[in-house]
């Protein structure tokens, strides 16, 4: 495509973010609190590093005007007792430095980890409901890039600013303390390199944004091109998606190249200001000597000296302070996103007072539920729990989602009524979308219903704490998700309590241990790329040794409908009669031969309960259940 | 090294002139800057020697002034001769880089991570230009300034001169020393983090399993572990950081100290004394403390220079891992160039394919002809070898030589752009770019957007009805920031890109899983009068797709088990009439629930 229109903005994306907002640092100053002490000793050292870095030049100063003259050599007594302070003061300020970048790292990593390790927290609170709406690139940004912009914030922003400060204000009152007239003299230039630094990091910040901005827009542009190459090449589109890449890369260049050019012009400026405190500072000392000492006492040569360093050091933190602005406003932007994550209600909450769900004694009950992925949980006020975080929603076309979590809920399950006993298997069977998979969700609790009730041993699953409830279940769904790690490790999902020789145990239970064994080691090779290496039947075994290895109460199922070779469909469906035997199973099937092994079949249809019974009462109806037997089994 | 300087020595060769302008301006800048301190100096003497009046300040104030002026004019235009030129430099690297990658074949891409490339030309690229900006920059202000304020110094007191070097050379050995474990250490951090997010993901996007196996608990405990070890690992950076700064500060301060002791032996007030000896004034103290300045952060510099090399070197190697692939599909001496354009005829003879790196073949003694402007069906079940022929025939995969015939030539006689404009192929796995409609529709083709083809093409696909039910219509543009279409929308929009650059062979590779078969119907009829002419593949696992087709084949581990029109086939009851019974009663319960 030639490189026309509005060919490069899609790429693109702006962020603003304020500079301060008191809210957001009290908030993030929280993180601060516990370490207290050390942002306490971290500003001490940061007045004692002014203070020694003011005292440093009156040293020079006085050994200059005091101890040098070599033709003079009685005055060189103080010589030796003043270069020996003065190297006493370089350790001084050694150690100061190392120690304040040291406790300020810590400070900024532990804020860091404090601030991840509740942002996990809060995610792994949040229902499915959430992780439904949010994809997982966002929220990964949210853990592993905006966390780290606020290490910044809690090192360097709030010690190092109060050190430039200090530094600012010592090296004043030392000019004070000398001459106040030139004080004032000098000072005047300080307004002048602020006004500079002030408004080259306005520019350089807009430019530095836009090449950020458009350096995102290269680099998503290349990972578009190679994800799709086989695309671009088939069209034989080398040559447009080329020049559109250098389109997207010139405006990345340009934008180099106007950094380029701020700091060009910025850099010039801050030699002629500070040569200009120089200049002021040798024109005033000819101006003491010339009319004598009229005001106070003549300049020296150390004076000129001590005046000259200074001079150097006045004007770090000036430009220091302004580069800190750009810091705070990157921090205020992904302290917002991150609070914003922080302040999501929990829809799925555990009651106050949580019931222990004791060993699986009667049934599990499904009464009159009504459910729908796009309503709200009925106890949860209809908070947003989209909007807030979906900060991309520009477009609405083709959101149907977006659009009916604000208007009608598309019911999934309408009114639906079941009871399983327990030691039953039930048999959930439909065609896709019929809603049976929504019921296995509902039962452990993933979701809850908006109108009706799941109930476990006759009391409503809300009353139990989620986590005794969800221990008495174990759930193998239709796409098997493989962690990385061992072979072990998936199965007892790193559980220490599940012991090598229970995963072994498992596996043997399900028949996958045969193939695991012939792995090259065992249950300790490594599961590549969330398992792409293994075949889906394969996999399949896999987190049926997974369930078994938790022992359940109740076992929920999703069968996976995906073509599976012959050998390991036996190993599969000889593993599934293993489960069921001795077990309350609920089983989204596919398989004849466990829709025949069950003690019930419950037929789903449009998210109601259709039909109802055992495969041959069924089979007599001659209903729908009859017509979908034939059309997978029967050929 | 050598590969650094080699591939990059032609690009600075481009900015020849911006370069050498450049460095004669650092030279000059160095001049008036390094004469700062020296008038200073002569004109503090001034101002303690006796009988001196305000117009010799005066004097010296201007003569600053008039150097500083010039200074940073210089200092002005060294930025722009020698950095600009840099990131022009880098700009065109990365155009050129990006340009072998779009040659790179599917295969070089199926055993190459994306995200690892895109890390290498993100990174190594961006390690490479800091060599040519501050890696020029740099040295040469240390080279043409180090003499200059050597000689000074030298000149002013040469014993003073002697003690202050010391320190200074030392200096930047260390630095390099530093930046490298630096480096190292920042490597295994981000090593780290890129494991860390990839645990973090993976949490993410398992959740349910984390949720159904009350796994929370152990799941925060893992995750704990990297967010610890990631603070220790940044916490050994911080302390080579905290120790850095520190100790080049100390050795700068402790040169400053070293002069000033050293100076009481050699600084008079005596006017006739100076120069002698090594016997400096006052003001040429200052102006020497000054030097030292000036001095000491550009040697330095040096250390951290010489480190940046080195990680630009590491990058370049790994960027000539990629850039050294030649492209394992393209023209070759046995292209004909005369062979300007496609008819349709296809032939596969004896064609037996096994993708790169797998042994076993996806293809069995395959012997096929399909003459132009008919539609051959291709069924079978999963891994049977069905897209394996449209890649063979656009030649994303090479065939083996005798193969695979186009007009009954060797398809890989023909250049390699006549042969992909005449093979339109509609992917099962689509991929739409983040653009707009219309720029998507009309991707293929060499005029750039049209909305009038855009338009037709989109009918053609029977997609129109759902583009204008976009608020912005054509305009609308795609992916993760803009509208997500559905997984049938995006196939017809990926159809109508096909059917956009009117293609004598059309590939359509299972082109309508995602679509109902009742939208598949419509789109099929609509599809009638334009495949009229074509050469056309149906590949796909539904009977309804393929029964139309003048010929259909069913593949099975990579043979062709069965041969003939629909009704043949049908009639003939095997593997094909099977699939079409199942089908067929599919179709009834779905009316019925309908």
């Amino acid at each position: 495509m030639p490189p026309h229109g509005h060919g490069a903005s899609q790429y693109e994306e702006e962020d603003l973010g304020k500079v301060f907002d008191a809210h957001l640092v009290r908030r993030l100053s929280h993180y601060l609190k516990p370490y207290a002490k050390l942002v306490a000793a971290a500003i001490f050292l940061a007045i004692l590093a002014a203070a020694l870095r003011v005292v440093a030049p009156l040293i020079a100063r006085h050994i200059l005007d005091y101890c040098i003259p070599a033709d003079v050599p009685e005055r060189r007594t103080g010589l030796t007792r003043y270069t020996v302070l003065y190297l006493g003061l370089l350790a001084a300020m050694f150690a100061n430095n190392y120690s304040l970048t040291y406790i300020t790292a810590w400070i900024g990593q532990r804020g860091m980890y404090d601030l991840r390790k509740d942002v996990f927290r809060k995610l792994s609170s949040l229902s499915l409901r959430f992780f439904d709406r949010n994809p997982t690139g966002r929220l990964l940004t949210r853990t592993t890039s905006d966390v780290q912009v606020l290490n910044e914030f809690f090192s360097e922003g709030v010690v190092y600013i109060f050190a430039d400060f200090v530094l600012l204000f010592g090296i004043i009152i030392a000019w004070f303390y000398f001459n106040w007239r030139l004080a004032i003299l000098l000072l005047l230039t300080g307004p002048i390199m602020g006004v500079a630094a002030y408004r080259f990091q306005i520019k350089a910040r807009a430019a530095y944004r836009a090449s950020r901005v458009r350096l995102a827009a290269v680099n998503t542009y290349l990972q578009e091109s190679l994800a799709g190459i086989r695309t671009v090449q088939s069209f034989n589109q080398e040559n447009a998606s080329q020049k559109k890449y250098e389109t997207l890369n010139a405006r990345y260049r340009d934008a180099q190249i106007d950094t380029v050019k701020q700091y060009a012009r910025f850099f010039p400026v801050v030699e002629i200001i500070s040569n200009l405190g120089g200049v002021i500072v040798l024109a005033y000392a000819g101006w003491s000597v010339v009319s004598g000492s009229a005001w106070g006492k003549t300049f020296t040569a150390g004076d000129i000296y001590a005046y000259l360093q200074y001079i150097v050091w006045f004007f770090m933190p000036i430009q220091e302070l302004a580069e800190k602005y750009t810091v705070f406003q990157g921090a205020m932007a992904s302290g917002e996103r991150i609070f914003m994550l922080m302040d999501q209600p929990v829809d799925v909450p555990d009651p106050p007072q949580p019931r222990e769900a004791a060993a699986f004694r009667e049934s599990v009950e499904l009464r009159n539920v009504w459910f729908a992925y796009n309503g709200h949980g009925k106890d949860t006020p209809a908070a947003p729990i989209s909007g807030m975080l979906d900060e991309s929603n520009k477009d609405s076309g083709a959101r149907k989602e977006e659009d009916a979590a604000s208007g009608e809920p598309e019911w999934v399950l309408r009114d639906v009524s079941m009871r399983v006993n327990r030691g039953q298997t039930v048999a959930l069977v439909g065609a896709t979308g019929a809603g049976k998979s929504t019921v296995i969700n509902l039962i452990s609790r993933l979701y809850d219903v908006q109108k009706g009730a799941v109930l476990y041993d006759g009391v409503n699953v809300c009353e139990y704490s989620q986590a005794s409830l969800r221990r008495r279940m174990a759930i193998v769904l239709q796409d098997v998700f493989l962690f990385s790690g061992t072979i072990a490790e998936n199965i007892n999902l790193g559980n220490p309590s599940i012991t090598i020789e229970r995963v072994e145990q498992a596996a043997r239970y399900v028949n996958a241990h045969g193939f695991v064994s012939r792995l090259p080691k065992g249950y300790q090779s490594e599961v590549l790329e969330r398992g792409a290496t293994l075949s889906t039947g394969q996999k399949q075994l896999l987190a049926f040794a997974r369930a078994v290895a938790f022992d359940p109460d109740i076992l929920i199922l999703d069968e996976a409908t995906a073509n599976i070779d012959t050998e390991t469909e036996a190993l599969i469906q000889d593993a599934l009669a293993k489960l069921m035997r001795d077990r309350t199973c609920i089983v989204v099937a596919h398989r004849l031969s466990t829709i025949q092994n069950a003690s019930r079949i419950v037929v789903f249809h449009h998210g109601r309960i259709h039909e109802e019974g055992t495969h041959q009462e069924l089979l007599a109806r001659d209903g729908l259940y009859r017509n979908l037997y034939e059309l997978q089994y029967k050929v | 090294m050598p590969d650094l300087i080699k591939k990059l020595y032609p690009y600075c060769k481009r900015h020849k002139q911006s370069l050498l302008a450049g460095m004669a301006v650092v030279l000059l800048m160095n001049v008036f800057y390094s004469l700062i301190p020296k008038v200073t100096g002569n004109a503090i003497d001034t101002i303690f020697r006796p009988g001196m009046r305000m117009r010799d300040i005066w004097h010296y104030v201007v003569l600053i002034g008039a150097l500083v002026g010039g200074g940073a004019i210089m200092q002005y235009l060294q930025r722009i001769l020698l950095i600009i030129p840099s990131w022009k430099i880098q700009y065109e690297f990365r155009n050129d880089f990006f340009r072998h990658l779009t040659k790179l074949s599917p295969s070089f891409y199926d055993r190459m991570k994306t995200g690892d490339i895109i890390s290498r030309v993100i990174g190594d690229i961006d390690q490479i230009r800091s060599v040519l900006g501050p890696g020029i920059l740099r040295p040469l202000e240390a080279v043409t300034l180090a003499p200059i304020v050597l000689v000074y110094m030298t000149l002013m007191s040469w014993p003073v001169a002697i003690v202050a070097f010391i320190p200074t050379f030392s200096v930047p050995i260390l630095v390099n020393i530093i930046a490298n474990r630096m480096f190292r250490r920042s490597l295994l951090v981000q090593e780290h983090f890129s494991d860390f997010s990839g645990r973090i993901q993976e949490s993410l996007a398992g959740v349910r399993v984390i949720r159904s196996f009350v796994q929370e608990d152990h799941e925060m405990e893992v995750l704990d572990g990297f967010n610890k070890k990631n603070a220790d690992l940044n916490m050994d950076i911080a302390r080579l950081e905290a120790l850095f700064r520190p100790v080049l500060m100390g050795i700068y301060i402790l040169g400053t100290i070293i002069i000033i002791w050293t100076s009481a032996f050699f600084v008079t007030r005596d006017p006739n004394t100076v120069g002698k000896h090594g016997m400096m004034s006052v003001g040429q103290f200052i102006s020497f403390v000054m030097y030292y300045r000036y001095l000491f952060w550009p040697i330095m510099g040096m250390g951290w220079i010489v480190s940046i090399y080195q990680r630009a070197s590491a990058s370049m190697h790994r960027l000539m891992l990629i850039w050294s692939q030649v492209p394992d599909i393209r023209d070759t001496e046995e292209t004909d160039r005369s062979l300007t354009s496609v008819r349709g005829d296809i032939e596969l003879r004896n064609l037996t394919f096994a993708f790169p790196s797998t042994e076993r073949p996806s293809l069995r003694n395959v012997n096929l002809r399909i003459p132009q402007g008919r539609t051959l069906g291709i069924v079978g079940p999963v891994g049977s070898g069905k897209s394996t022929i449209g890649n063979l025939i656009g030649r994303l995969y090479d065939p083996p030589a005798g193969t695979v015939f186009v007009d009954g030539q060797d398809v890989r006689r023909f250049p390699l752009d006549v042969l992909r404009k005449s093979v339109g192929i509609v992917f099962q796995e689509t991929y739409l770019f983040s653009d707009t409609i219309t720029e998507n529709i009309c991707f293929g083709l060499p005029q750039g957007p049209d909305s009038e083809t855009a338009q037709q093409a989109a009918v053609a696909a029977s997609v129109e009805e759902d583009i204008l039910g976009f608020p912005k219509g054509y305009e609308t543009i795609l992916g993760e920031r803009g509208v997500n279409l559905s997984g049938g929308q995006k196939q017809r929009v990926s159809l109508a890109r096909a059917l956009a650059t009117d293609p004598p062979i059309l590939i359509l590779d299972d082109a309508f899983a995602s679509v109902d078969t009742h939208t598949e119907e419509r789109i099929l009829q609509s599809l009638r009068r334009i495949l009229e002419g074509r050469t056309t593949l149906l590949i796909s696992h539904r009977i309804s797709t393929v029964k139309l087709a003048d010929e259909i084949i069913v593949l099975d581990e990579g043979r062709i088990v069965e041969q003939g029109t629909h009704e043949e086939l049908v009639a003939k009851g095997g593997l094909y009439a099977e699939i079409n019974q199942r089908q067929l009663l599919e179709e009834a319960i779905l009316k019925e629930e309908g």
